[in-house]
């Protein structure tokens, strides 16, 4: 695969010298992809995994999203499923095929989409992806978790396994047999988890506002309400940035007890006619209270990618910044997979979203 | 689903990275080399490759690991105590620690599904002194284990065996 610098365009994107210098891509496109319908890559998740072969080398794996069928009456988003790519050093994005696809008779019976990845420690990872079912075929008596249309988030595990020679192993699991967060109201998506802190924290879009909540456990029993963290139109700028709709949080670590949540934001001019898309940024030092950041930014209007599902990532203990994003390609209109980087970004460094 | 799926890895440089200067050449050349006898290769990077399991791979297959741990004190001597795992765990114990000396181990009651990775076990239990009290949670399953401590003197004592904090 070819991987190609698309812009360079470092004056464009913002405010200091911490922001974004390079976008690179399409890294990957649905067209290259052995499964699904072949028209769109979504919401990228990211992991990596350092090996030892002759040196150090750095796999990254990607999950993401890809529609399968269009909609139906049973399923009115249409079917969806979750694939993984791999990337090795700074190399070209590889497709390796799906990794859930909707199952009858089960609450991902419709979608299963916008992936995220938190670390567990022990070389192993949780995989979290929305849900969505056939309510026309659901039979309450032997789906416990209801027949509402969104019935929760899912969650499957992925465990490095080990290398021998040259070959290096990743196993994964069915997801589980019943969703989390199924109190969770209709118009959830985009789950987005770190640990920090001795908690799981979990933050998602409920739309238009992004909320959070914490739990030891990443099934997140239903002790503790989500909390709204942040609320659309709260963004700077008249109108703000984000003036109709929050979507797409990615929470990461910054330190111990303090965290940031890079999010999309929408200004439309007449919904669905976009004003405006952009990516912001909020800070926590309590993971309570999250205030607005002043760095970085991507603009539609003034980077040309309209951003619809991101997962920031960093490297060297946050010393760099890597936004993994799938956005329409500005060359043909097709969503696929793109990277902007701040200039100290090391892919061959990349940081589990977990501190400590 | 898939099949045993593989990479066989594309290590080059991205566009986005900065190509090494050329080591310039020599002014001086230094004294030829005998021609090297035919030898292995070198390794590359390009030669690594990356599988993914057939499939979904069932629990018990999965190497077991403790996703998080939680102790709810009811400031009466009761106590939750509960432990999520990825895998198939066969045993669990938690075992208080008290001033640096280890108390009765407990057992755990196996939870979650049979065809679930992820599974929360738990145990209501009677506590002497619950919130000062340090854990050590080992979980054991067919081939693999897993230990963790957690409470206020955990960082002190995680070292003393090879079970992390």
């Amino acid at each position: 695969m070819t991987v190609s610098v698309a812009l360079l365009i470092a004056s464009a994107f913002g405010q200091s010298a911490g922001d974004f210098t390079t976008i690179q891509g399409p890294l990957l496109a649905p067209s290259s992809l052995s499964w699904g319908d072949q028209t769109t890559i979504g919401s990228p998740a990211v992991l990596q995994r350092a090996v030892s072969f002759f040196g150090t080398q750095h796999v990254t794996v990607i999950f993401y999203e890809t529609r399968i069928g269009p909609a139906t009456t049973a399923c009115p988003a249409g079917e969806w499923g979750i694939g993984v790519a791999w990337s090795l050093n700074n190399g070209g994005v590889v497709d390796f095929g799906e990794v859930v696809l909707p199952t009858a008779d089960t609450y991902y019976s419709c979608v299963a989409a916008h992936p995220s990845v938190v670390s567990l420690g022990s070389d192993t990872w949780a995989v979290y992806f929305k849900a969505e079912q056939d309510t026309t075929s659901c039979d309450p008596l032997t789906s416990p978790w209801g027949c509402d249309r969104y019935s929760g988030v899912g969650r499957f595990s992925i465990q490095y396994t080990g290398g021998g020679g040259n070959l290096f192993l990743f196993d994964y699991s069915d997801p589980d047999g019943n969703p989390v967060l199924q109190q969770v109201a209709q118009d959830m998506g985009y789950p987005s988890v770190m640990y920090n802190d001795g908690q799981f924290r979990m933050a998602f879009a409920q739309n238009p506002d992004i909320y959070t909540m914490s739990s030891p456990f990443t099934g997140f029993p239903a002790a503790a309400p989500p909390e709204l963290a942040i609320a659309s139109g709260s963004g700077s700028g008249v109108p703000s940035w984000n003036e109709d709709e929050l979507h797409s949080p990615s929470i990461y670590c910054d330190t111990a007890g303090s965290g940031r949540i890079a999010v999309g934001g929408r200004d439309f001019a007449s919904f669905p006619t976009l004003a405006e898309q952009s990516v912001g940024m909020y800070t926590s030092s309590d993971l309570a209270t999250w205030s607005e950041g002043a760095w970085p930014y991507l603009q539609y209007t003034v980077d040309g990618y309209e951003v619809r599902h991101l997962d920031m990532t960093t490297s060297g203990a946050g010393a760099g910044h890597g936004l993994w994003f799938t956005a329409p390609d500005p060359a043909d209109g097709v969503n696929k997979l793109f990277l902007a980087r701040t200039a100290a970004f090391n892919r061959r460094d990349i940081d589990d979203k977990r501190c400590p | 689903m898939s099949a045993l799926l593989l990479l066989l890895a594309c290590g080059g440089t991205d566009a986005g990275e900065v190509a090494p200067a050329p080591t310039p050449e020599p002014v001086t050349s230094p004294t030829p080399s005998p021609a090297p006898t035919t030898g292995p290769t070198t390794p590359e990077p390009d030669d690594m490759a990356f599988a993914l399991s057939d499939g979904p791979v069932a629990p018990d297959e999965l190497r077991v690991v403790i996703a998080g741990v939680d102790v709810l004190c009811d400031g009466e001597g009761g106590a939750w105590l509960g432990v999520e795992t990825v895998g198939a765990p066969t045993h669990i114990t938690v075992t208080p620690w008290r001033d640096g000396v280890a108390g009765d181990p407990l057992q755990l009651e196996l939870g979650g599904d049979e065809g679930d990775a992820f599974r929360l076990h738990s145990l209501d239990t009677l506590v002497e002194a619950c919130e000062t009290t340090t854990w050590q949670w080992q979980v054991e399953a067919r081939d693999t284990s897993a230990c963790r401590w957690s409470g206020p003197d955990a960082l002190a004592l995680a070292p003393t065996d090879d079970c992390g904090a």
